[in-house]
């Protein structure tokens, strides 16, 4: 009934403004599948359509409708990685010193723990900063290209932000990372059981400049 | 529009199957296009992601108002420099670039927190989702290394929720439309949408957009005229055209909005039933283990100690998130998923300390929640807040009453309204 009704309303309009309406349509139907059609192909594991036309896939994606959604997967972490982060600073008589490490995971959790609404500044900035840089790094040990460059930069810039510029009654000249890494071990259930043991990668010295605190 | 010849002249009396089935078919397509151009589908779906997005968005920076600067202006280890270094190579859009001082990060932001405000309340609902669009983007694209999967969905659905007529049900649109205010002259529109051209024209002038933001901005600003000028001075044919037009996008959107969530649905599981420790139904021990997402560390270690449930949380995970595109078919079973998804995420939000992300993605969940419970919830609150406005003294329109007609509205054709 209700149908009728709207058809009969729709067959009174002029063929100008059904002409509009049916084009209304048909791009809303074409919009609609390119673009899921390309959020999916974005998301779904490489395959031979993706891989002939990455480009355009890329392209329309861009940093708009980019997104993650390997939420834990395949795997989540097993491992506890804590950014630690240690400074030469030259002392008022002009001699360099090393400072002792700080960890500036920890200081992150302090903050996150027992509270309900954690910022973003403890919980992602230092952590993604880390796993970006980490990841931009070549064989060895290397970062690439203009990302790999402006993560070490953006990283380098989170440390110094935190320590400041003077530490210890010295001023800041060099600052060194590491990561040290925690496995959680396998569960108490486990029958077969791993080495918790903490290990570090050692980053080398990295100079700062004055512009890294602001 | 399709006229039915029969197959064979000799069986006119009698279609064939095929011909049956196209006219079948036909016959659905002809009830679906009717659907979508006649109505507003979905109106409280709409309004309810409308909300729940908004309201997410505002809580964050509410929440991040004391790191707002480390986080995305001027005192970010990302600097402005970096940012625009890198927004370079990928385009990402942020108003933010436009200038590099302090005064337009504070404005900016507090714009944010306004066009928040503005669309959880529906206030000029279609202004309102594209200042919320820029917004979100503008911070967002600021620094991107510093959001999660939560600012994920609030980025796409920001810029879907500009297509939608989200504003219909359970805003303050609808009330002005119910009291017959919508046809008016609108001077806070007009205003309002002679200080964003203005704007637009600026940064246009001067070069600072992109092409494709430029064509999608001044659409916008151009659509808005339009409709404005119809109601005003064009309520036959034009009108009835425009909405029509409007409710095709907005059916769109909801759909293309609807795909999405199934998208990160079926994508995070997807991945996970490839992990061993999915697989094997440890994966759970392992994140109430990460420091960063354990602020309850004694709970979080206290379900990690029993194998049991960490077995049916882990396979319970995959299997809701693999099957959750699949159960949508079934109104019944649908509602069901809705309330384990509700759930799995609210865990998330406090046991791993993600409230953002969990309220966005209860939003998104809330989208696939029925019309009937929608509004049974919606006349709930109304009446609490109607009970709770009684006891202030003060003469009211009674929001009940206010209510149903939001409703009536919302429900009523639109292809109706230019007759009135």
């Amino acid at each position: 009934m209700d149908h009728v009704d709207r058809g009969s309303r729709k067959r009174g309009l002029s063929s100008v403004s059904v002409s509009i309406i049916a084009l209304a349509v048909v791009g809303v139907v074409v919009a609609a599948t390119v673009h899921l059609a390309m959020l999916f192909l974005n998301s779904a594991p490489w395959n031979s359509f993706s891989q002939q036309h990455a480009a355009d896939i890329d392209k329309y994606v861009g940093s708009e409708f980019a997104q993650e959604w390997q939420l834990y997967a395949p795997n989540p972490q097993s491992v506890n990685t804590h950014v630690q982060a240690r400074a030469k600073v030259q002392m008022p008589s002009g001699t360099l010193t090393d400072t002792g490490w700080v960890d500036l995971t920890a200081m992150d959790d302090e903050r996150i723990v027992h509270n309900p609404l954690p910022s973003q500044a403890h919980q992602n900035e230092l952590h993604h900063a880390w796993s970006n840089y980490v990841d931009s790094l070549d064989n060895e040990g290397r970062p690439v290209g203009l990302y790999g460059k402006l993560m070490q930069q953006y990283l380098l810039r989170i440390v110094a932000h935190r320590l400041g510029p003077q530490v210890n009654g010295g001023t800041v000249q060099f600052i060194q990372l590491r990561s040290a890494n925690t496995p959680v071990g396998k569960p108490p259930w486990s029958v077969q059981q791993i080495d918790t043991q903490t290990s570090y990668v050692v980053q080398p010295w990295w100079a700062v400049t004055a512009e890294d605190f602001k | 529009m399709t006229t039915h010849s029969p197959a064979t002249p000799g069986r006119a009396s009698e279609p064939s199957p095929s011909a049956r089935l196209s006219r079948g078919i036909g016959a659905a397509v002809r009830r679906g296009l009717a659907r979508i151009t006649s109505d507003v589908i979905a109106p409280y779906q709409s309004a309810v992601i409308r909300i729940g997005f908004s309201l997410t968005w505002l809580a964050l920076l509410l929440r991040e108002w004391v790191h707002r600067n480390e986080l995305y202006g001027a005192d970010s280890p990302w600097s402005w420099a970096m940012a625009r270094e890198w927004n370079m190579t990928n385009r990402a859009f942020t108003v933010l670039m436009w200038h590099d001082s302090r005064l337009w990060f504070e404005i900016v932001y507090v714009a944010a927190i306004a066009a928040s405000v503005m669309l959880l309340l529906g206030w000029r609902t279609r202004t309102a989702s594209l200042l919320f669009m820029i917004g979100v983007l503008a911070l967002q694209n600021r620094n991107l290394f510093v959001g999660d999967g939560g600012e994920d969905v609030i980025h796409v659905m920001a810029i879907y929720l500009v297509f939608t007529r989200c504003g219909r049900v359970w805003s303050l649109d609808a009330r002005r439309a119910a009291h017959g205010r919508d046809g008016g002259r609108d001077v806070v529109g007009i205003v309002m949408w002679a200080f964003f051209t203005a704007v637009l024209a600026l940064v246009t002038g001067l070069g600072k957009l992109d092409t494709g933001w430029a064509l999608l901005l001044w659409g916008l600003v151009f659509a808005q005229l339009a409709w404005w000028l119809v109601r005003r001075y064009g309520p036959g044919e034009p009108r009835t055209v425009m909405e029509m037009v409007g409710n095709v996008v907005h059916s769109g959107a909801m759909f293309v909005i609807a795909a999405q969530v199934c998208l990160i649905y079926a994508v995070s599981g997807w991945y996970k039933v490839q992990g061993s420790f999915w697989q094997d139904g440890t994966a759970l021990y392992y994140v109430l283990h990460l420091d960063d997402v354990t602020p309850w560390p004694a709970l979080s270690h206290a379900i990690a100690n029993s194998s049991l449930i960490v077995l049916l949380l882990t396979y319970g995970t995959v299997i809701v998130e693999v099957a959750f595109p699949f159960t949508l078919f079934n109104s019944r079973v649908r509602t069901i998923m809705v309330a384990i998804m509700m759930s799995m995420h609210a865990g998330i939000g406090i046991l791993l300390g993600l409230p953002f992300f969990a309220l966005a993605m209860i939003t998104a969940d809330a989208l696939f929640l029925p019309t009937a419970l929608l509004r049974r919830a919606g006349d709930r609150v109304a009446r609490a807040v109607s009970r709770r406005r009684a006891v202030v003294p003060t003469p009211q329109v009674p929001f009940r009453a206010t209510g149903r007609e939001v409703r009536l509205h919302g429900r009523a054709s639109s292809l109706r309204r230019p007759n009135r």
